[in-house]
């Protein structure tokens, strides 16, 4: 692929769940990788969590520490702190410490992803921590709720060991807090971690009270929002407060918070237990280091990036992810990790420690091997009576030859397990068993079993109590399905070392630059006449930065790319294949032509919709956002020069008919109103909202907006703000209640902007064309293995952009560049194998009838006259069975879903009942 | 292919009504092609028959077989083991097939599964159509490629009757008037004055006319 | 006497069962106990006799979950079975079982509340017909 760049391997230094996951993708996409991590273990931050929203933790990095470890293109320094590191960009040389040993190891790229530490909050004597027992932080909080953690899942306040029934959260605490916290910013994760606490306290006992005092719920992520609204269903109470003070009652343990409320009246309150949710801070040794190396650090301690280089640092050759360059939560920070993959690969070829793995040829005798593995992993909040439950209801299975435990490492047990015992077939039982295939497949193929031979048996619901009938039946129905599954035939066939992308907008078009700049060809599709997409309306980003001057940059290098095939005013038409092969047919004014490609990205887009409300389409003083972003690229002057404005938030968004919130709204009216200000200082603005989200770093331009006289008015969604034009005809008047004024305002607006929700454009076609689901929202869902930030739920689909979920532009380009360091991974491969959920004909049996090539909605079978028969290729067959059915001499068969299997399973299924 | 279709699951029912055991045969010939009488049909046949009995709180027992072909002895020969087990036997071939099973095993009560149609082909997926009626002395050649004797409601062979409107057959709005078609595609080609050429009457004795018909091909024989 | 809890299985397609995987999420959206599911990768893999099976084997109801008709994956594998559900309504008819026995839903993607919810309709709806055997 491409012309020669030097090859080396990559430096990860910091092995929290970015560095991990650095660290695997790369060794994915061939790379050595030297995995350095000060502490004596695998997993930073997460092993103190008890859930990763949604989910439990553990079973999520265990499999990623074990595939670490195991993967010999990964050699895991421990116990290693870096001293130094010199050298450039394709040659860099690292001088390490290990217990008291010095050594140096050389490395083509570094990955700094060394980590975040909490906010310690014991001088905030106002807050009582480490004086009253009952005040704890969030982290320590969770690690109470850790069914392994000290009081073994039991809720306990420290004090006296009793059940707590009212807990209450203040949020911000070492965030947003020039006084005493010293950090300005917000912390991003917090907000979602004390929901996610109170939840959870919620579920053990659905009569604990729970409280969160906060300044704004920032629930601005994928999903986020509906979490939040889940928790409120679930009866989680919020307070909009800045607590004051905590005061201990000495008599009975219980903690008394004082507040004033939205109105400046003093409440007070008490509660058994008090949780800080402590805010976020870059490792200090991981700053210092990044001090003594050069490495450009901002004005909050972070390492420095910027928006249109997400994940480069001030040094070439230099890469960061992670909570070291900002409080980003595990999705973002996952993001980044990909995005890195794909930074090396633009300059670095790879140079393995050893060959990739090889997969062991399937012998026919394990193939069609009827013996059962029956192995289950129990997270630790499972009962442990299920493990024992498991067992016994293995023994009364008969079909069931073996039983084994995993723990944490789910690949390497199967292996060992799989190694001593004859059995062709595994049924894995877990807590979202789907989430682990790849572990198994995997397994299996090392281990010379046909990898389609599984079934899994998801323990999810057993969490709790356990329920042995519920569990005997489940595992039954696994065994049973494991039994009646056929082996299907499994081929090698080459990898198609070309992408596609759809949409070319920034996303798609930084994705297919990254993809062409680690040396793959890309076609990049886009429905428009020009490249550009919503970018085209930006103005800047939220740091200020000219997003115009960048965009037009960007499209200059994508037009000039030879490697990079732009296709505009070209839609997609259909796709079939498999990630490695696919074929892709699209139109370009009627013409057809057929792409094959072995990933696609989706970054088709998204735009604010356009609402009936506030006078829009009726007053020309009233901009959807876009709009006035245009306006503010194409006639500054125009807007610059009024004298008012008023910005109102939320509009059409968060509400019943498009519940999320679409992220970057608050961050660009705040970014726009400082650049107004700055530009006509006169100028009255006003920000109408119901929730200020500028997370992260952006909470900086909010308070620079507050200082330079923006004024925010907040309002609630029941009690939404009126607009008239205003009686002398000259502008707009917006009425809007003040709660903390108690009364209705009035303000004077030249021109007022409706920030609206953004929403996908194509995605529910593309959705149908490319096989992959949509979320709630109309996004493209997330792999249901889970923190797979930018995988769709197909294999070989990402996405990207606003299509993902709305994003402010630098996002994007994280997101984008990420997707790219994915697809990187199956494009770097050779071969992929396929096999599993295809159709296939028997010749012998066929009677050359044609209904298969009448029936097959995708035109896939034909009539092979020197086989005499009709003949599928795997390669492009959908799986979906149809012809399976049609098959009027039962000459086509699909043994991932065969005849035995539908016609036994109703009488084994009705047993149950 | 011969094509059929099933007979009303009441009226098998209702033929198997003293039975217990029950034997279904299907063919993998024309009746496979025609999704009336393979393996599947013989499942979907034996499924019903046991839910039926099932709901009327009795039971039956239902065995499936289906033949390489019911039109040849050898494979009819093949149930010869077990045809004695059961109180009859459902044949879904085609009406030769029920015969070939009652000739071969005289003393079993063979019923016929479907009720055999005609000769044709299938036009879509689940569309057939008759296209031959068997008369012994193919004339279609004079017609176009087109046969009046099985398209034609009254088999004409001298041109449509006053009942073809705009088309169409007056029996039914669904049905072409195959004289309609000849004529146009006769046109096409430039040879409608072929259709104005005396022919002299034809003989039916070759069709059903001359009583059931037989063939020996000598130079085939053992 | 105990009412009647009619046993029923489904066909559902693999759409279907994603949905039907986000809701085991949230607890209380359980399916039924009483509803057994048989997973295919597309309703257009449904054949007559796997309808007919669970009814030899004693089920109900039969019911088969797909996608709607105009976001089917694989273009027409929901119509094809809602023909096929049609076709062992006549064959029920016949032999003089309530045709009602058997039907077709559609599910749109991601819905799983309506998943449950379809569960739940068929077993009311089966619930009132009664038992397939007197």
């Amino acid at each position: 692929m491409g012309q020669k760049k030097p090859t080396g391997f990559v430096m990860v230094i910091g092995a929290g769940i970015a560095g991990i996951q650095t660290a695997l993708s790369l060794a994915d996409a061939g790379y050595g990788v030297h995995l350095v991590e000060r502490s004596a273990a695998l997993g930073g931050m997460i092993p103190d969590l008890h859930r990763i929203y949604p989910l439990c933790a553990c079973c999520k990095l265990d499999p990623r520490i074990a595939a670490c470890e195991q993967n010999p293109n990964i050699n895991v320094l421990l116990d290693t702190s870096v001293d130094d590191i010199s050298g450039k960009i394709g040659n860099f040389r690292i001088a390490l410490t290990t217990g008291e040993e010095k050594k140096e190891l050389q490395a083509g790229a570094v990955i700094f992803a060394a980590g975040i530490e909490t906010f310690q909050p014991a001088n905030l004597d106002y807050y009582a921590y480490g004086s009253a027992s009952n005040v704890v932080t969030s982290v320590e909080f969770e690690q109470s709720q850790k069914p392994l953690g000290p009081n073994g899942g039991m809720l306990k306040r420290p004090s006296d060991g009793k059940t707590p029934a009212k807990i209450a959260w203040l949020q911000c605490v070492g965030s947003r807090d020039i006084n005493r916290g010293d950090a300005s910013y917000c912390s991003t994760v917090c907000c979602m971690h004390a929901l996610k606490e109170a939840v959870n306290a919620k579920a053990v006992n659905a009569d604990i009270e729970t409280t969160i005092f906060f300044i704004d719920m920032r629930t601005h992520g994928k999903g986020y929002e509906n979490y939040l609204n889940t928790a409120l269903e679930k009866g989680v109470q919020l307070v909009r407060s800045k607590v004051h003070t905590i005061n201990p009652v000495p008599e009975t343990g219980d903690v008394l918070m004082s507040y004033a409320d939205e109105q400046g009246h003093m409440q007070e309150a008490v509660f058994d237990m008090v949780v800080l949710s402590v805010g976020l801070r870059p490792s200090a040794q991981a700053i210092e280091l990044a001090r003594k190396i050069g490495i450009r650090v901002d004005a909050d301690n972070y390492v420095g990036t910027e928006p249109f280089q997400p994940v480069s640092t001030s040094t070439a050759g230099i890469f960061v992810c992670g909570g070291v360059c900002g409080p980003h939560d595990i999705a973002h920070s996952l993001t980044q990790a990909n995005a890195a993959v794909a930074q090396v690969a633009a300059f670095l070829d790879p140079q393995p420690f050893a060959p990739a793995l090889n997969y062991a040829a399937v012998p026919a005798e394990a193939q069609t091997s009827p013996g059962i593995l029956l192995a289950y992993q129990l997270c630790p909040g499972m009962h442990p009576e299920i493990g024992r439950l498991v067992e016994s209801a293995a023994a009364d299975l008969p079909a069931v030859t073996d039983v084994c435990r995993l723990d944490g490492d789910i690949r390497g047990g199967l292996c060992e397990k799989l190694a001593q015992c004859a059995a062709g077939r595994v049924v894995f039982a877990s807590c979202t068993a789907l989430m682990h295939k790849d572990s198994v497949e995997a397994a299996l193929r090392l281990s010379g079993r046909n990898p389609f031979m599984y079934e899994t048996v998801d323990l999810k619901l057993l969490g709790g109590e356990p329920a042995p009938a519920t569990l005997t039946e489940r595992l039954r129905v696994g065994v049973m399905r494991a039994e009646l599954l056929s082996p299907p035939a499994v081929r090698e066939i080459p990898v198609v070392k070309h992408a596609l992308v759809v949409g070319g907008g920034v996303a798609g078009m930084e994705s297919a630059r990254a993809l062409s700049a680690a040396g793959c060809p890309v076609t990049l599709v886009e429905k428009e006449k020009v490249l550009g997409g919503h970018g085209r309306h930006v103005r800047a980003t939220w740091q200020g930065l000219d997003a115009q001057a960048y965009l037009q940059e960007l499209i200059r290098s994508v037009e000039q790319d030879d490697n990079i095939t732009v296709l505009t005013e070209t839609g997609v038409k259909h796709n079939r294949g498999y990630a490695g092969n696919f074929v892709t047919t699209v139109e370009n004014n009627g013409r057809t032509q057929e792409i094959r490609h072995a990933v696609t990205i989706l970054a088709c887009g998204g735009d604010d919709r356009s609402v009936d409300e506030y006078l829009y389409g009726q007053n020309d003083r009233v901009y959807l956002w876009s709009e006035l972003e245009s306006k503010l690229v194409s006639d500054p002057a125009a807007v610059e020069n009024a004298g008012s404005a008023v910005f109102i938030q939320c509009v059409g968004s968060r509400e019943k008919d498009c519940p999320h919130c679409s992220n970057l709204c608050c961050s660009f009216t705040v970014r726009t109103a400082v650049d107004l200000k700055t530009k006509n200082p006169d100028m009255k603005i006003f920000v109408v909202y119901r929730e200020m989200r500028t997370f992260g770093l952006r909470e900086n331009i909010y308070l620079e907006a507050r200082q330079k006289g923006v004024v925010f008015i907040r309002y609630e969604v029941e009690n939404k703000p009126r607009i008239a034009p205003a009686a002398d005809g000259s502008g707009l008047v917006v009425t809007v209640f003040d709660p903390i004024l108690d009364r209705p305002v009035s303000l004077d607006a030249d021109f007022v902007s409706l920030q609206t929700a953004i929403r996908p454009t194509h995605n529910a076609e593309l959705a149908e064309i490319f096989h992959v689901d949509l979320d709630a929202d109309g996004f493209f869902a997330p792999s249901p293995e889970k923190l797979k930030p930018v995988d769709t739920t197909a294999g070989g689909v990402f996405m990207a952009g606003l299509a993902a979920y709305p994003k402010d532009t630098g996002d994007a380009i994280a997101e984008a560049r990420a997707a790219a360091g994915r697809a990187l991974e199956i494009l770097k491969q050779d071969t992929v194998q396929i096999g599993g959920q295809v159709a296939e004909v028997m010749p012998e049996k066929c009677a050359v009838c044609c209904t298969c090539v009448r029936t097959c909605p995708f035109y896939v079978p034909f009539i092979d006259h020197d086989r005499g028969a009709a003949y599928i290729d795997p390669a492009l067959c959908q799986g979906c069975g149809m012809c399976v059915a049609e098959c009027p001499g039962k000459a086509i068969v699909m043994p991932s879903c065969s005849d035995r299997m539908l016609t036994q399973m109703p009488a084994a299924l009705l047993e149950g009942v | 292919m011969i094509i059929a279709e099933a007979k009303p699951n009441s009226e098998l029912l209702e033929m198997v009504s003293d039975c217990s055991k029950v034997l279904v045969v299907g063919c993998k010939g024309c009746v496979t092609v025609c999704n009336v009488g393979g393996a599947k049909e013989v499942g979907v046949l034996a499924a019903t028959l046991k839910i039926a009995r099932r709901r009327q709180g009795r039971t039956i027992a239902v065995d499936e077989v289906t033949l390489e072909r019911q039109c040849d002895p050898e494979y009819v020969d093949e149930i010869k083991d077990r045809i004695g087990d059961y109180d009859a036997v459902i044949s879904i071939a085609c009406g030769v097939g029920p015969q070939f099973l009652s000739e071969r095993y005289p003393s079993a009560r063979v019923f016929p599964g479907v009720n055999t149609k005609f000769m044709g082909g299938a036009v879509a997926h689940g569309v057939w159509e008759e296209r031959c009626a068997g008369c012994g002395q193919c004339v279609i050649h004079n017609f176009g490629g087109i046969c009046p004797i099985a398209r034609c409601s009254k088999s004409l062979q001298n041109g449509p009757c006053g009942g073809s409107d705009h088309g169409k057959c007056e029996i039914s709005k669904d049905v072409d008037c195959i004289w309609d078609v000849i004529v146009r595609k006769m046109m096409s080609q430039g040879r409608l004055d072929e259709l104005l050429k005396f022919r002299p009457p034809k003989s039916w004795t070759t069709s059903r006319d001359g009583g059931p018909r037989k063939m020996i091909r000598e130079e085939l024989r053992i | 006497m105990d009412e009647f809890t009619p046993r029923i299985v489904a066909f559902c397609c693999s759409n279907c069962a994603a949905a039907a995987a986000t809701i085991a999420d949230g607890l209380q959206h359980v399916l039924p106990e009483n509803v057994k599911i048989i997973q295919v990768p597309c309703t257009g893999r449904i054949e007559v006799l796997h309808l007919l099976k669970p009814f030899e084997e004693g089920a109900d109801g039969v019911y088969v979950a797909g996608c709607q008709e105009d976001s089917c994956r694989y273009t027409s594998g929901i119509s094809k079975a809602a023909r096929r559900v049609a076709h062992v309504q006549k064959i029920l008819e016949e032999i003089a079982i309530e045709p009602e026995r058997i039907a077709v839903f559609n599910v749109s993607a991601g819905m799983g509340h309506a998943f449950t919810e379809i569960a739940r309709e068929m077993t009311r709806k089966v619930r009132e017909i009664g038992p397939i055997q007197a």
